[in-house]
This record gives structure tokens, C-alpha cells and sequence, in this order.
């Protein structure tokens, strides 16, 4: 008896430690078409233990001691938690989650389901921007995310773009937030600059360094805002941090998608110049004024009109004849602006092939894209491919790859503050100069008023220049992730990066800056960077208690070389290179680099399940500081509270059945000084008599650091009727200070500046984001999202508060960064037709006078963000997605040019038709004196208000019905991007959306050109 | 399987320990640090050529230390678009105008290499680095300190007699260098009479330690340069017999001699009459916006054309033959020519000095010192040192005459030589200030548009272009950027 006792016990005891480790299996599937789902993700709750089902909805797990529950998650279902409870078989049905459409969160170094992220973080989808022909993938960004500003600094193809997360924290070092891909921070060619690269055809138009990325590549964009969320990138958080993710296969029958887009482009708006006949009336006009207020006339004995239109008289004034014969019929009238623009084409196809098995999974894209831009000779072509292949070696190893070459083709065209600029030549050259000669040959004869400022003409100054960026970039990464013990997971993941941008300039003998006889200039810019992360990430729960810790060490380095020459005295414009050129003039060749260290470390904690804590600490360092200052240390805490999940919220739960309140504070660090900064420097090329020559270039400051920020922040988020409206709504307060300002010191001391940290800014704001599905029948859905952000800037500390003016703009402390600080325009007086301007005290006055200047206008938005509707009908849908800036003020200093009554002796916007004249004393437009300045002086007469509203894009669509397209799908759909702008009546400039680049004067604009207007049809198959 | 997690395992923590030695592999590339430089022979090598490649800057003796006095004074007239450059002329300059911040900050620059030079060229440790090599080292940055200190006194403060004590205010003094934050100071202005002590004792110290040549391999400052700006320094002082000393040293060095042209020490580089020149090179030049190309060289030869000569010079150089000598000439039925004219472009489209005409490469050279100064000087300073007419010394007439000779020429039909009859000799002139004046008159039409004509007449004492030398327009103001920064300067 006893015996067999104690053999049942044994026996039992065994059984027990038999089911120590138990063996799960199960099917998932679908709830609505009861088909099996793969790829779904099923994990051991509190564990890092997991897998995926495979084709047939299948899985299978070892389910350690003690854990009770398996969580089943997939993008675009709803979550399942279910307990297991002994069974060896666990199966669950999934159904389509309308609220949330997706539960994970990118956050850096990991991902965070988002109940539990208690940081502000903004996220954009790959199918928010589906089959959008974005530029660049940064443009995705675009009115999209609260608290994002992004301004395309120019219409020209590849530009580069200004991006500010909650506002600008930086006054001489960059403002650029950091940009990671796939976990590698990608290049951010220049520091202290714009971001970005390649010669600048004209003031700062770069190139964008995100232009070869293929947008439809990416699977998310995570917008990293406040200081939780951005410390774990330590000194480099504090303009935010931009996380792109990029597409992965899933274990699942192949999907392959193609996409193939063509349409027109054109410019949304052109200057209105005068025409030859317009432009000889108020040239005559102004030459008589002219003669009368120098008292030629009078000298004469004849009258001042009588003075003007006598060619010897007049000639014996200016040297030649400046007057112009006002006989209509022998007036030539030329559009030199439409002799530079075209209507463009566009061609984009896109195709990729994804899916796996249940070790194996692979994701391989390519994208083709040509593009012509308004202005004639500008092209970009893209080509790019992507490889991403993810494998299980075993139940504990997962190795990955991912492999994306690309080239882009940029054909460039000169913009903005350059003879060479095709839109600012053709619009300020003489509308009385045909362009071809009568044998249809270029003209290059001198203008009928005698007055040739440059050599060339617009046209051939189009034709005969030749711009070539080419952009070779390689990012390519290897990941391995060890499952150390059920908890403990291993990641490591090297990355590295190749960007090559090679340009090739060539000016002809007839253009402008080529003349004589040619000139050409070969450069060559390579940047090497790599990456290696490692990071420990242990995940338990206990009871009611979850925990998740991750620490790791980040190391980057980056090396960077480049190369030019210049040449001049071509033979023939048809030889392109610099072998060809008689006389090399320079050439030059420079290296540089810089690496980062950080040691990071975050604890998430959750208590049950509504209750989250973050605590965040990166120690950085960089080759950037100097060895007093090498690492910083940057710590955050955030927390969040999900109200909604409270007992005593039962009662509230009909109105508002979601409910979270969170806030963090936290330091960030911006690292964007110079890559030797803080050291005492000779530098050398200073030579004399071809003797090398050095020179102390560079004092020694070892205190020199990073700027210091410290962000606080505060939500609340909501869901309303079952979470059909929600939203969220916060309120951040950022302060940087320790800001690299360079003082002036005595001159005596041999340098006239010093960069030191010195200086504070601060940013505040609310932001709004509410989405709604606000009718959700079977045929027909309506949803809609809207984001709205407002932004107050301020300096808070100069060195010893004294105020440094910058052209147009303004740095004091009390005011935003770059303020304007003008003369106030009041109009014209009507009895003489002389500019007026307001004095400081208020006063109207007939002189200008510096001294009268005061702060006006602003150049950041009151408010900012972006409007999208959706709508779906059977077959049909339509997005309508308008994108809005509120309060910004750009000056327009080209107005100099076109809106200076013939200060400037080059052709007139239209709007100076009114000007003054005895008959015609009710205007604001000065009367018009040759040479002289009446009004054309930097004023708020060119303060223009830029606040807009754009209709960003219009998509509508019609997907075939799957009774003929059965498994696969087959959209076609017609697409305009930048249809519609709506400005203020006040803005005369060809865009409200420009940048000079830059912080201070990035609203100091001259001539940029205007967004593209894309029209195309296009069609999207998946089978 | 199990061996393989933990190889993984233990490469990815051993991965983990490598972060410190990243962050010191990145070094500059093109620079060196600043330590490593002062305390290497070659280091220092490269400092005094950097030094040198100062001085090429269009801001100072680069260009505007011969263009800025230039248009001030009456020989020349600004016709250009720069209006910083018209107000200079108009003597109503700004303290924000650029060429007066800029003459300032860069001579401030290269006096802060010249003082890095001499405090740390003692102590470098190298036994291939010998003392005379220190010495010449010192000797350079001691001439460059001397000659920059002088010009900025002379620009930015009144004249030598404006007070009676000569206290009235200059420039700040600063002798050691700075290399780093912590060597900043904020000084006061330093008296006209401090400034030139200190100057004097820089270029003495010079002229001991600089080769004794008329020039060097390298064409850099020689003894004599060094020489010849102790002479304008005691020029400027009024001491005409230290003066005439240091002017009788060049000469009698036998080194220099005048070319047979007037056109000669511009058509040539480094001819025997040049005793210092700042090299400008086709790749390395102020281009084709500044500098002494920019401005004098006429639109026609590919320069700016902005500066023209004026109807007083040219009045001036029909005068260099007096009535008396015209007289002569024509009675014995010979005919003058004074071959200045060739080096002026009388064209009402040009109006232009033909003394710098590289408008394609903007690579002439900046003639600072030629001896036809130290000719006209040595003259001028005996006159000036003799009790009356009588007294004058022979010498003073051989000088003035070689000067004139050696460009006027006076010819019969056949193309024979008579120029003595445009020599000057005792008796000519009925007091000293007659004589003086034919050597001004000589110096102003000889020295034309190199930068001479303004100090000369602020020295003498005479009106500027209608602007008397006790007027303040005439000194330069000190530069805004100065003032704003320093506390101790208002």
C-alpha cells in the first residue's frame, strides 16, 4: 500500500516537473472571413518568448513554468490576451481593431505598445502616405504631426527642407532634428548648418540628404518630441528625433505590389512682370522725374520731357541714350519668365515583393522615378533598391540584413541670389529685348534703354549651364538578437553608410558667369558612417508588476573627404571636364570627422496595467568635446496614468471610454558644434610666394560643450463614443540654454569673436491632435484627422543682453529668434508722391532713417498643422488633405528688385503700374525716379505676410471589385499634390513656403522658386 | 546550438567594452593644434609665412595702405560704386565702415602672430633649430610688428603736433600673444608718442637681426625695408636729421638704384629700386573686387576703373618743368617730355594710372618702398636741416636731380640728350621753402598712387583737399566692432 503510494507520488512529482515546460500550440484566425492569419505575433506574457504563425494560421510555443497568458497581436487587429489555463491547445478568433489601427510604437532602441508610452511621441504610417509621390520622404512629415513645422526651402527638385520640432533652439548651431533609419542616425552633412549638402546654386539651396530614400520603402515615421522620448539619443535629442522604419517581410504566401504613377508638373504661381510697352511707361516716366529732380531741364532751357526724349541731350547725361521710344508700334515685348518654364513630366514605378516562411522572411523593393521639374533643364532621376531579409537560425537566434543602394540624378538649375538663377534673371530682365534675333539666334544686343548690367540672358543662361549632382548612397545593416534566457534578449546590430555626391558645374561662354570663354567646376563630397549598437533588454512580470530594462552602448563613427576644382578657358563648350580647361584657378581637398559613445540605459514599469512609469539616462560622449567635457549625461523620467482603466471610472466610461493623462521632464543635448570645437587650431593654405603658410585659425576653449535642453510636457489623451473620436492634447515648455553664441571681443586680441555657451531660448506650445471615424457604415466611411500647434519663441539671454542685428532681422532678448526690425512703410504722400515712413515715436516723415527701426511682424507661425479627410464609397475613395501655417512673416527682399519704382534699373512687377503721377495721387507707390530711392529701401513695405492654406493633396480612387480581381487588388487613381494655395491678400511672393536656411535669417527670402504642382494618374496592383 | 548562443552572447558583450578608444581616433585634418606648431621649427616656419600671407590682405598692405591715403588725398579721385570707399574719399568715414574695421582687425591679427612668434620662439627644443635661426625669426615678426603698429598710429590718430606733448590718443599696445580664451584682455588706447616708441623699438630690433642684402631669396623684408620705415617713423615726428641719417644709410649701401624708366619698379618685379613689395601671385590675389587692380585698373584692361587721377595731379606734373626751365628749352629749341605721361591713360573714358595694369590676373605686386623715396627724402630732410638756401648741400640738388633726370627728358630733332637742362642747381632757388616745394612738387607726381601724397601733407602741415590736418575727419575713427566689444575703449 504504502509502496504504491509512494509510486503515485513519484509518478506525480514527475509529471509536475514534466509540465514545467509545457508545449502550446494553436490556430488564429480571422474573425470577419474565418481564414487563417499569418504573421500574427503570439508571445508568452512577461516573457520575451514568441513566435509567429505560419500560412496556415499555426503556431507553436514552449511555454515556460508559471506563465498563464499568451498575448496575440497584429497590425490592424485587436489585441488578444488569453490564458492558457492548462491546455495544450490554445486557439483564438481575431477581429479587426477600427480604434486603434496600430498598437505599436517605434521608440528608440525598441518598440512600446501605446498604452504604455508616457512620452509624446507623433507617428506617420506607410498607408497615410500611400501612393503619395512625395519629393523626399521627409516631406511625409508635412502637416501631419503636431508640433512639426517643415518647410521646403525652394521648388527646386531635391531642395533641401527646413524641419523644426517645437520651434528653434539653436541660434548658431543647427536646428535639424536627428534623423535614425532602421536605428543607424544617418548623416547630417555640415554641422552648425542647414542640413544640407552639395553646392549651393545661388543663397543656400542645397540639396536635400534624404532626396535618394524611397518613400515607399518606409513603414513609419515616429517623431520623437519631448525629452522622455529623445534623451535615449542623449546629446544629440534636443531637436528632436525623426525614426524611420523601414518595411520588413512577414512569414506569408508572397505579396508582391506594383506601382506605376505618370503625370505633369508645373509651378503653382510666376511673377507678374511688366510688359515691354508697361515697362517703357514707367521708364520714361521715371527718366523725367529724374531730370527734373537733377534740374537738367532747367539747365537746358527746355522743358524736362522735352530733355528726355532729345537722344543727344539725353546722351550727353548719361554717355549714350537712356531714353526709350514711347511709339507703341516700335515696342518689342518679350516673356522671358515663360521662355524659362515649361510643364514637366513625371514617371514613377514602384515595385516590391515581400513575405517568408516561418524562419525566413524577405523583403526586396525597387523604385524608378523621373522627374522634370517647371524650370527647363531641371530633371531628378531616382533609382533605388532595397534588400531586408530576417531569419530564425533557432527557437533563440534571429539573424537580419538590410541592403539599400540608390543613385539619384539631379539636373540642377541655379535659384534665388544669382545672375545665373533662371526664374530671377527672366524676371528681372528687359521685357523690351526679344530673345531671338531675327535669325532666330539668341539676342544678346544691349537693351534699348542702354543699360547692360550682366553679360548673358536668361535663356542662355538656362541653356548653356549645365548643374549635375550625382547622389550615390549605400546604407546597409546586420542584426543579431540572441534570446538569452526567456527574459533576456541580446541585439546587435552594425550599420553603416555610404554617401557620395559628386557635382559637375559647367558654364558656357555665352552664360553670364561663364563669359569669356567658359568655366567648370568638378567637386566630389563622400561621407563614411558607421554604426554599432548593443543593447541588454530583460522583460518580466510579477504579479500586478511588469518591468522592462534595457541598457546598451551606442558607438558611431563618421569620416568625411572632399574634393574640387575649378577651371576656366574652355576651347569649346561642348568639352565638359576639367582636362579641357586652359587654366586650373583652385582646387582644394579637405577631410573631417567625428564619433559619438553613449552608454544608455531605460526602465519601463508598469503597474497593473494602467499605471506607467519611464525612467530614461544616456551618458554621451563625442570626439566633439574636449577632455574636460567629454560625456554629458542626460536623464528623463515620464509617467502616465490610464484613468479610463480605473474602477471608480466606470461611471464616466459612456462619455469618455478612453482616458490617459501623462507628462515628462527631461535633458537633451544638442551636439552640433564644430568636429574640433573646443581645440586651439593653426590652419594652413595661408601661403605666401608659394611658401605653405600657417595661421592660428582656431583659440583654445576647453569649456566649450554642447547646447543643454530641458524639456517638460504634459498630455492628456481621450477616447469618446468607443473611441470613434480621439485625441490628444498637450502643452510643452522647452529651455535650452548654454547656447553657442559668438561673442565680439577687443579686436586687440587678434580674432574678432569667440564661440562660447552662452546664451538661452526657450519654446512653448500646445498640441491638438483629433482623429474621427465619423461615419462608418459598410458602404460608405468618413474619417477625418486634424492636428493644430501653436509656437511661441523667445530669446531669453544674449551675452550681456546686448542685441545683434543681421540684416532684416533681429537678435534680442525678449523677442524670437530672427525677428524683423524694420522701418515702418506709411504709404506714399499724395501730393508729391514721396515715400513716407513711420519714426520710432510714430510719426510720418519723408525720410528714412535707420534709426527708426522697430520690431514688426514675426517669423514664426501663431499656429501651425494639417486637415485630412478620407472618404470611401463601394468602390471609391477620396483623400483631401490640406496642410496650413497661421502668422508667419517672410521678408521679401527681392522686392528691392521687382517692387522698387525704378530704384533698380531692371523690369517692374505689375503692381508698380500704379504709380504715382499727378492724375494718379491715390497709391501706395512711390513716384518712380530713375537711380533714386524713393521707397525701395528695406522697409515693411517688402514684410509680407505668409500664412497660408494649401491643398496639399487630392487623391481619389477606384479599387476594381475583387469578384474580378479575386485575391489580388488593382487601384487606380488620379492625384494632385500643392493644387491649391490660399494666402493672405498681403503676400506678393511666389511661395509662402521658403527658407533661406539658416536660423536667424531664414525668413530673409530673395526670389525663391515657387512648390511644384504635380497632377498624374497612377495604378497600385497587389497579387 | 548552445555553444553558438554563447559565442554570440559573449561577442556582442565584449562588443560593448570597445566605446573610449572611438572617441579620440578623429583629428583634424587640415589643422594642426596650436601647441604642436608653437613649439616646432617648422611650425614656426609656417607662422611667419602665414604672417607674410597677412600682410597680402587687401585691407592693409595688401592693397589699402596705398589705396585709402590715395583718395583721401588730392591726387586721386574715387569714381566707383563702393560707398564706403566715397566716404573714405569725402574724408567722412563711419566707424562701421568695413575698410576701417578691416585695416584695423587684420593688423591687429598679424601683430597677435608676431607676438606668438616671439614669445614662444625661445623655448622651442630642437638642436637643428640654431640661433641664428631664432634670430631671424624674432627679426621678421619684430619688422612686421614695428611696420603695423606705425601704420595703424598714423591712420587712427591726429597728427604728430596735434597736441603739444604728442598725448592725444592712437591704438592699443599689446605685446603678448594670445593662444587661448584665457589670454583675453580689454586694453585702452596708448598715446600717439607710446605707440611710435614701441614701433621704434620693433623696427630697431629689426633692422639689427635682418639680412644686410638689398633682397632676399624669399623677397621678404630686408634691413633696409626695416631702415626705410624708421625713416617715415622719424619722418612723422618731425626729426629730420635722424631722418636724413637713415635715408643717407640706404643710399650709401650702394644696394638700390633708380631704373631707367619711371615705369621700371611696375613693369618689373623686384627691379634694383625696389626695397619692399608685397607679392600677389594670379593664384593668390584679392581678386577682382579689392585690392590696388580692383580700383586703378581701368574697365578697358578688365579692373573696376574706380579710381581716376585728378585734374590737380595732372596740373602738378605739367608743372615738374618750371617757366624758367621751359624758357631754356624752348629757346634752344629742344623739346621736354616728362615720360610720367606714359604712365597715366589720359582717355576721358579712363582717366586711369597706367603704374598697376593687370586687370586679368590681379596679380601685381604692392610697391611699399622704392628708393626714388629715399632719394626725394634725403633731399627734403637736408633742406629741411640746413639754416638757409645758401647752406644746402650738393647733395640735396643730386638727389632731387636724379629723380627728375631720370624721367624727364629734354631732346633736339635728332634725339639727343640735353637734360641737364631740367636739373636744379644752387642758385635756382631763393629760399628753402622754394626748394621744398619743387621736392614736394617732384615727390607728389613721382609717388603718385602709392599711398605717399596723404602722409605728406598731414606731416607738413598743409591742407588735405580742403580738409586742414587739425580737422578730425582726417583720422581714422576707431572701428565700431572695437568699440562695442571693449569696455575700455568709447
Amino acid at each position: 500500500m504504502l509502496k504504491r503510494a509512494i509510486l503515485i507520488l513519484i509518478s506525480m512529482a514527475f509529471a509536475f516537473s514534466a509540465a514545467a515546460q509545457q508545449t502550446v500550440t494553436g490556430v488564429v484566425t480571422d474573425a470577419e472571413t474565418g481564414e487563417p492569419l499569418a504573421g500574427v505575433t503570439v508571445i508568452v506574457t512577461g516573457t520575451t518568448v514568441g513566435a509567429s504563425t505560419d500560412i496556415d494560421g499555426q503556431y507553436e510555443l514552449t511555454v515556460p513554468e508559471d506563465r498563464n497568458t499568451l498575448e496575440f497581436s497584429f497590425v490592424g487587429f485587436e489585441t488578444i490576451r488569453e490564458d492558457i489555463d492548462g491546455r495544450s491547445e490554445v486557439n483564438v478568433v481575431m477581429g479587426e481593431d477600427l480604434q486603434e489601427l496600430d498598437d505599436v510604437v517605434v521608440t528608440g532602441y525598441g518598440t512600446l505598445s501605446r498604452r504604455q508610452v508616457t512620452s509624446s511621441i507623433g507617428q506617420v504610417r506607410a498607408e497615410d502616405i500611400e501612393d503619395v509621390s512625395l519629393g523626399s520622404a521627409d516631406q511625409a512629415l508635412q502637416g501631419r504631426v503636431s508640433g512639426v513645422q517643415f518647410t521646403s526651402n525652394t521648388g527646386a527638385l531635391g531642395g533641401a527642407s527646413t524641419i523644426r520640432i517645437r520651434g528653434a533652439s539653436s541660434i548658431t548651431a543647427s536646428t535639424a532634428p536627428l534623423v535614425v533609419i532602421d536605428g543607424t542616425p544617418v548623416t547630417n552633412p555640415s554641422a552648425g548648418g542647414s542640413g544640407s549638402v552639395g553646392a549651393g546654386l545661388g543663397a543656400d539651396t542645397g540639396l536635400n540628404p534624404l532626396v535618394n530614400l524611397n518613400p515607399n520603402d518606409i513603414e513609419s515615421y515616429e517623431v520623437l518630441k519631448d525629452a522622455a522620448a529623445s534623451a535615449i539619443y542623449g546629446s544629440r535629442g534636443s531637436n528632436g528625433v525623426i525614426l524611420i522604419t523601414t518595411k520588413q517581410g512577414r512569414a506569408d504566401q508572397p505579396e508582391i505590389n506594383v506601382r506605376m504613377a505618370g503625370g505633369f508638373t508645373q509651378e503653382t504661381n510666376r511673377y507678374d512682370m511688366m510688359n515691354g510697352q508697361e515697362f517703357t511707361n514707367i521708364w520714361n516716366d521715371a527718366g523725367v522725374n529724374f531730370f527734373e529732380s537733377a534740374g537738367i531741364g532747367e539747365l537746358f532751357g527746355v522743358s524736362n520731357e522735352d530733355a528726355w526724349f532729345d537722344p543727344a541731350l539725353n546722351a550727353q547725361i548719361f554717355g549714350t541714350n537712356f531714353g526709350l521710344d514711347p511709339n507703341p508700334d516700335n515696342i518689342e515685348s518679350a516673356d522671358w519668365m515663360d521662355a524659362v518654364t515649361q510643364t514637366g513630366y513625371m514617371h514613377e514605378t514602384s515595385a516590391s515583393v515581400s513575405g517568408g516562411t516561418e524562419s525566413t522572411r524577405y523583403y526586396l523593393s525597387g523604385n524608378y522615378k523621373w522627374e522634370e521639374g517647371y524650370i527647363i533643364g531641371n530633371e531628378l532621376n531616382r533609382y533605388s533598391a532595397r534588400l531586408r531579409l530576417d531569419h530564425d537560425i533557432s527557437d533563440q537566434v534571429q539573424v537580419g540584413l538590410s541592403l539599400n543602394p540608390s543613385r539619384t540624378d539631379n539636373f540642377r538649375v541655379y535659384s534665388s541670389n544669382a545672375v545665373a538663377a533662371p526664374y530671377t534673371f527672366s524676371a528681372l530682365y528687359y521685357p523690351n529685348v526679344p530673345i531671338y534675333d531675327d535669325d532666330g539666334a539668341l539676342n544678346f544686343g544691349v537693351a534699348p534703354n542702354a543699360n547692360v548690367a550682366f553679360a548673358g540672358q536668361p535663356v542662355a543662361n538656362i541653356e548653356g549651364v549645365d548643374a549635375t549632382a550625382n547622389i550615390t548612397q549605400v546604407l546597409g545593416s546586420a542584426y543579431t538578437r540572441v534570446n538569452l534566457t526567456e527574459n533576456t534578449v541580446l541585439n546587435s546590430d552594425f550599420s553603416f553608410e555610404l554617401y557620395q555626391i559628386q557635382e559637375q558645374i559647367r558654364q558656357g561662354d555665352q552664360t553670364t558667369d561663364g563669359s569669356p570663354n567658359g568655366q567648370g567646376i568638378s567637386s566630389n563630397e563622400q561621407f563614411r558612417n558607421y554604426n554599432w549598437n548593443n543593447t541588454i533588454e530583460y522583460a518580466n512580470t510579477f504579479g500586478d508588476h511588469n518591468l522592462n530594462l534595457l541598457a546598451g552602448i551606442s558607438l558611431q563613427e563618421n569620416q568625411s573627404t572632399s574634393f574640387s576644382a575649378t577651371g576656366r578657358a574652355f576651347p569649346n563648350d561642348r568639352l565638359r571636364n576639367i582636362d579641357s580647361a586652359a587654366d586650373i584657378t583652385g582646387a582644394t581637398g579637405a577631410g573631417t570627422s567625428f564619433s559619438f559613445a553613449g552608454y544608455l540605459s531605460r526602465i519601463n514599469y508598469t503597474f497593473r496595467d494602467r499605471y506607467n512609469l519611464t525612467l530614461t539616462g544616456r551618458v554621451d560622449g563625442s570626439s566633439r568635446f574636449s577632455d574636460e567635457n567629454q560625456y554629458g549625461f542626460f536623464p528623463a523620467i515620464s509617467a502616465g496614468w490610464v484613468i479610463s482603466d480605473e474602477d471608480f471610472y466606470s461611471n464616466f466610461a459612456d462619455y469618455v471610454d478612453f482616458l490617459n493623462i501623462r507628462g515628462s521632464v527631461g535633458q537633451t543635448g544638442n551636439a552640433e558644434i564644430g568636429n574640433f570645437a573646443p581645440l586651439g587650431l593653426v590652419g594652413f593654405g595661408t601661403d605666401y610666394n608659394s611658401v605653405p603658410g600657417g595661421r592660428i585659425s582656431q583659440l583654445q576653449n576647453p569649456d566649450l560643450r554642447w547646447e543643454k535642453t530641458t524639456q517638460y510636457d504634459a498630455a492628456l489623451e481621450f477616447g469618446i463614443f468607443d473611441s470613434r473620436l480621439r485625441g490628444s492634447i498637450g502643452y510643452y515648455i522647452k529651455n535650452t540654454d548654454d547656447l553657442l553664441l559668438d561673442v565680439p571681443i577687443s579686436r586687440v586680441n587678434g580674432f574678432t569673436t569667440l564661440t562660447d555657451n552662452i546664451g538661452a531660448v526657450t519654446n512653448r506650445g500646445l498640441e491638438f491632435d483629433l482623429s474621427a471615424d465619423i461615419i462608418q457604415t459598410e458602404q460608405f466611411q468618413w474619417t477625418s484627422s486634424f492636428n493644430i500647434s501653436t509656437l511661441t519663441n523667445e530669446v531669453t539671454e544674449l551675452v550681456d543682453g546686448e542685441q545683434q542685428i543681421f540684416g532684416q532681422n533681429l537678435l534680442r532678448e525678449g523677442e524670437p529668434i530672427g525677428q524683423f526690425f524694420l522701418v515702418r512703410y506709411a504709404g506714399v504722400n499724395s501730393e508729391n508722391g514721396n515715400a513716407q515712413w513711420l519714426t520710432a515715436d510714430g510719426e510720418i516723415t519723408e525720410e528714412y532713417n535707420l534709426n527708426d527701426r522697430v520690431t514688426v511682424g514675426s517669423p514664426f507661425p501663431d499656429f501651425f498643422g494639417g486637415f485630412t479627410n478620407n472618404f470611401a464609397f463601394r468602390n471609391l475613395d477620396l483623400t483631401v488633405f490640406f496642410q496650413y501655417s497661421y502668422g508667419n512673416d517672410l521678408y521679401r527682399a527681392d522686392g528691392g528688385f521687382t517692387d522698387s519704382n525704378l530704384n533698380s534699373l531692371f523690369n517692374q512687377s505689375t503692381r508698380m503700374n500704379d504709380y504715382w503721377t499727378p492724375e494718379n495721387t491715390d497709391t501706395d507707390v512711390p513716384r518712380p525716379i530713375l537711380l533714386e530711392d524713393n521707397g525701395a529701401q528695406a522697409s515693411t513695405r517688402y514684410l509680407e505676410d505668409a500664412s497660408y492654406l494649401r491643398l496639399k493633396q487630392l487623391t481619389l480612387g477606384y479599387t476594381m471589385p475583387a469578384s474580378i480581381t479575386g485575391n489580388s487588388t488593382v487601384r487606380f487613381y488620379a492625384q494632385g499634390l500643392n493644387l491649391l494655395t490660399f494666402t493672405s491678400s498681403d503676400f506678393n511672393g511666389s511661395d509662402p513656403e521658403a527658407a533661406s536656411g539658416g536660423n536667424i535669417q531664414a525668413t530673409d527670402v530673395f526670389f525663391q522658386l515657387p512648390q511644384q504642382r504635380t497632377v498624374m494618374l497612377g495604378v497600385n496592383l497587389t497579387f | 546550438m548552445k555553444y553558438l548562443k554563447i559565442i554570440l552572447s559573449a561577442a556582442v558583450i565584449a562588443g560593448m567594452t570597445i566605446g573610449c578608444d572611438v572617441l579620440d581616433s578623429p583629428e583634424p585634418e587640415q589643422s594642426l593644434p596650436t601647441e604642436e606648431v608653437v613649439n616646432d621649427a617648422a611650425g614656426m616656419e609656417n607662422l611667419v609665412t602665414g604672417m607674410y600671407d597677412g600682410l597680402q590682405n587687401p585691407n592693409i598692405s595688401g592693397g589699402n595702405f596705398n589705396v585709402l591715403p590715395e583718395i583721401m588725398a588730392d591726387n586721386a579721385n574715387w569714381t566707383g560704386s563702393f560707398v564706403n570707399y566715397a566716404r573714405q574719399a569725402s574724408k567722412n568715414m563711419l566707424p562701421s565702415d568695413p575698410q576701417i574695421e578691416g585695416w584695423w582687425n587684420i593688423s591687429y591679427r598679424e601683430i597677435n602672430t608676431a607676438n606668438v612668434l616671439l614669445q614662444s620662439v625661445g623655448d622651442i627644443d630642437d638642436p637643428t633649430f640654431t640661433d641664428d635661426d631664432r634670430d631671424l625669426i624674432r627679426a621678421e615678426a619684430y619688422f612686421v610688428r614695428g611696420m603695423l603698429y606705425f601704420e595703424l598710429a598714423r591712420a587712427y590718430s591726429m597728427p604728430w603736433d596735434h597736441t603739444a606733448d604728442n598725448s592725444h590718443p592712437a591704438v592699443p599696445i599689446r605685446t603678448d600673444g594670445v593662444e587661448g580664451v584665457d589670454d583675453f584682455e580689454d586694453l585702452p588706447l596708448s598715446t600717439i608718442s607710446e605707440v611710435y616708441e614701441q614701433a621704434e623699438s620693433d623696427l630697431n630690433l629689426a633692422a639689427d637681426l635682418l639680412p644686410d642684402v638689398g633682397i632676399r631669396d624669399n623677397q621678404r623684408a630686408t634691413r633696409y625695408a626695416a631702415i626705410g620705415y624708421l625713416k617715415r617713423l622719424h619722418l612723422e615726428r618731425g626729426e629730420y636729421e635722424e631722418s636724413a641719417d637713415l635715408a643717407s644709410e640706404i643710399i650709401t649701401s650702394g644696394q638700390f638704384s633708380l631704373t631707367d624708366s619711371p615705369g621700371g619698379p611696375f613693369n618689373n618685379e623686384f627691379s634694383t629700386e625696389s626695397i619692399f613689395e608685397i607679392i600677389h601671385t594670379p593664384q593668390d590675389n584679392p581678386g577682382v573686387n579689392d585690392g590696388q587692380n580692383a580700383f586703378y585698373t581701368d574697365a578697358d584692361r578688365g579692373g573696376r576703373g574706380d579710381i581716376q587721377f585728378s585734374s590737380d595731379f595732372t596740373n602738378a606734373l605739367a608743372a615738374t618743368v618750371t617757366d624758367e626751365q621751359q624758357a631754356e628749352i624752348d629757346a634752344a629749341g629742344y623739346i621736354v617730355f616728362d615720360t610720367r605721361e606714359d604712365l597715366i591713360d589720359r582717355d576721358e573714358d579712363r582717366l586711369s594710372t597706367l603704374k598697376f595694369t593687370d586687370g586679368t590676373n590681379n596679380a601685381d605686386n604692392v610697391m611699399n618702398m622704392r628708393y626714388a623715396a629715399i632719394l626725394l627724402t634725403r633731399a627734403e630732410t637736408l633742406v629741411e636741416t640746413s639754416a638757409s638756401i645758401g647752406d644746402v648741400p650738393e647733395e640735396a640738388y643730386e638727389h632731387l636731380n636724379a629723380v627728375r633726370t631720370r624721367s624727364i627728358e629734354v631732346t633736339d630733332e635728332n634725339g639727343f640728350e640735353f637734360n641737364e637742362l631740367i636739373e636744379f642747381e644752387p642758385g635756382d632757388f631763393d629760399s628753402r621753402e622754394e626748394m621744398l616745394d619743387a621736392i614736394l612738387l617732384e615727390r607728389r607726381v613721382e609717388l603718385a598712387f602709392e599711398g605717399d601724397r596723404f602722409y605728406t601733407l598731414k606731416r607738413k602741415g598743409l591742407s588735405i583737399d580742403g580738409v586742414e590736418p587739425d580737422d578730425e575727419r582726417i583720422k581714422f575713427p576707431i572701428p565700431q566692432g572695437e568699440i562695442d566689444a571693449n569696455p575700455n575703449i568709447d
